[in-house]
């Protein structure tokens, strides 16, 4: 626990720093977000006004101060291009982003751990090869043109999955329906980790066969499923790491795989926020990444800690 | 005497033959990297396809007779395998071929340009974190640790958005990405060398911190560090992709496989086939420079 507390603290500055950035790279932006809400014959009196009314005539390091101090209280300010408090939008984005995010992690683990398993029981046989195969394509793919067949073999050609979006209109709130759109994001985002995954998993399985113990099942006359399951165990660690690392990656991919799929979530708004200059709505989106990235990273520590006490002597 | 003296030279061969033979030694497995590099297939077939690529790119004007931002807005969305258009054409009736000739220069500079670059920054910083003690180290990696706390995708979408679109910017995003990662994965190699005794040895000897940067750490952290640098070129070729897909690389009417796939976008619905070729050319590019980076890892026994 005390670990725990250290890790925290340790992220502070990390934490400052991510706030400097988001600062600083909204304001190196080029345009201004008053070009999207003044028309360009406005009065030059107009302008300063609007400009007077977002707090963006102020010097930057009190307007950095100004955003700091209301961002600790959880307040982001009102969104420029929406007009809606940016709290509102990024809450629903998250939890969108994050039901699209928990089915790719779903899919990419079990993908990857059936895989993988497969590929360290059979070494060196077709299937293995096969697996290692597919784990570079999955490396060397980009999501948004997988989407983008996904969609076009499903949707458009075979009509099984609709294309885009959330919800069907009017059926909102309806699970099923909801199934049938994430299914293609889904897949589409969660390819990449099954590579990294199922090679995981292949490595640390091979690793466990060779330890003493397993000998020692199999002389105790353990049936094959049986010892499968104790391999399992011993081989979950690294994989539980490698999993909660590409959590990172699905954050950062569903930026793409969002923009395709008119997905209303995180990287969604980010992406429209960015080509509207919206200024809140950025600073806010790229901290609350920065955060949620740091933060799992700690908490991925912490259950290696937790699950293999050995980690914490080193 | 004379028994002392055949007894010294003895020694004395003695201790040559050590020499040579670690000698003999060290160039066998030097030679043996660039052996297994030959004698490894995949590694042939992964730089047969770089090669091709490199030569296509260059030679892209002399290969094709169309232009590649102007097309002729009558032939629009052809499927493939019409007559002078093989594999097509855009939205805007420009041969996809073509596009795709010139798209690979892009493709090709905006996975070892930046990958370059953040190189020798990352490994400038690596070396100096690593090699002038605890406090440089800290203060190094104290500030790295602000690029580590983004996923890469999103940390190159957020600057290429902060200086807006266009190569030139892509070619200053990119590499700030790398550049964190190269500079830890160096750092840790430096330390680890820096325990060795010849590393004592060289200092107690009095040579300058220069020298043994020179002579000493840098050839013996290059094994670890170019595995490394090679496995992120790949990476390199998608990310850049990812940001003209989102517009925020490349800009139109330059060709890019990205930038193809994002204008490409629209016409899925008329010509859904145009939209493989760009994506089938960034997967096999970026899969050739995967497995190669592989290959090296393997000739290199530095397996991560």
């Amino acid at each position: 626990m005390t670990r725990l507390f250290h890790r925290f603290l340790q992220a502070i500055p990390t934490l400052f720093g991510i706030t400097l950035v988001a600062f600083a790279l909204v304001h190196i932006m080029p345009g201004s977000p008053i070009d999207a809400l003044v028309p360009p014959d406005a009065s030059a009196d107009v302008r300063a006004q609007v400009i007077h009314i977002y707090g963006l005539d102020k010097p930057l390091p009190v307007q950095y101060v100004l955003w700091l101090t209301h961002a600790v209280r959880g307040d982001f300010g009102m969104s420029i291009g929406m007009r809606v408090p940016v709290n509102q939008l990024l809450a629903q984005a998250i939890q969108n982003t994050l039901i699209l995010g928990v089915a790719a992690a779903f899919f990419s683990f079990v993908t990857g751990t059936v895989l993988g398993v497969l590929a360290g029981l059979n070494q060196g046989k077709w299937i293995d090869r096969m697996v290692s195969t597919l784990g570079l394509a999955g490396v060397s793919i980009p999501a948004y043109w997988l989407a983008m067949v996904m969609v076009i073999l499903f949707s458009i050609q075979l009509g099984w999955l609709p294309s885009s979006g959330m919800h069907s209109q009017g059926q909102e709130g309806n699970v099923l329906d909801l199934l049938a759109h994430v299914v293609i994001p889904a897949i589409a985002l969660g390819f990449t980790p099954v590579g990294v995954i199922s090679r995981m998993v292949r490595t640390s399985l091979l690793q466990v066969v060779k330890q003493d113990f397993v000998l020692a099942l199999r002389a105790k006359g353990l049936m094959r499923r049986q010892i499968l399951w104790h391999l399992l165990r011993n081989a979950a660690l690294p994989v539980l790491t490698v999993t909660g690392l590409e959590l990172g990656y699905l954050l950062g991919g569903s930026i793409l795989v969002e923009t395709i799929f008119a997905w209303p979530g995180l990287g969604g708004l980010l992406n429209s926020a960015i080509g509207l200059r919206d200024i809140p709505v950025i600073q806010a989106g790229i901290l609350l990444i920065g955060t949620l990235f740091v933060l799992m990273n700690i908490v991925v520590d912490f259950v290696n800690s937790a699950v293999d006490p050995r980690i914490q002597r080193t | 005497m004379e028994i002392s003296i055949h007894k010294t030279n003895h020694k004395e061969k003695d201790f040559k033959r050590d020499v040579m033979d670690e000698i003999q030694e060290n160039t066998q497995t030097r030679r043996s990297f660039i052996q297994k590099l030959y004698s490894d297939p995949v590694a042939w077939g992964a730089t047969f396809w770089i090669v091709l690529m490199i030569g296509t790119a260059v030679f892209a004007p002399f290969l094709t007779p169309y232009s590649p931002v102007s097309g002729n807005i009558g032939n629009r969305l052809m499927p493939i395998g019409t007559p002078g258009h093989f594999l097509g054409t855009d939205e805007q009736g420009r041969d996809m071929i073509t596009r795709i000739l010139f798209g690979g220069r892009m493709t090709l500079l905006m996975g070892i340009v930046p990958v370059a670059a953040a190189c020798l920054v990352g490994g400038a910083l690596g070396v100096i974190a690593g090699y002038f003690g605890k406090a440089v180290q800290s203060i190094i990696m104290r500030c790295l640790d602000v690029f580590y706390a983004f996923p890469a995708l999103v940390l190159a979408i957020a600057i290429s958005a902060a200086l807006g679109p266009g190569v030139r910017n892509t070619f200053v995003s990119l590499p700030i990405v790398f550049i964190a990662p190269i500079a830890r994965v160096t750092a840790t190699a430096v330390q680890q060398i820096k325990g060795l005794e010849f590393f004592e040895a060289a200092r107690v000897s009095g040579a300058s911190h220069w020298m043994i940067i020179r002579f000493h750490l840098i050839r013996n952290i290059f094994r670890p560090v170019f595995a490394y640098v090679s496995t992120l070129i790949g990476i390199s070729i998608l990310v850049a992709s990812s940001l003209s897909f989102l517009g925020l690389g490349v800009t139109p009417p330059t060709a890019e496989w990205g930038a193809m796939l994002r204008s490409l976008q629209d016409a899925l619905y008329t010509q859904p086939t145009v939209a493989i070729a760009p994506g089938v050319m960034i997967f096999l590019t970026a899969l050739a420079f995967n497995l190669l980076s592989d290959s090296i890892q393997d000739a290199l026994d530095v397996r991560s």
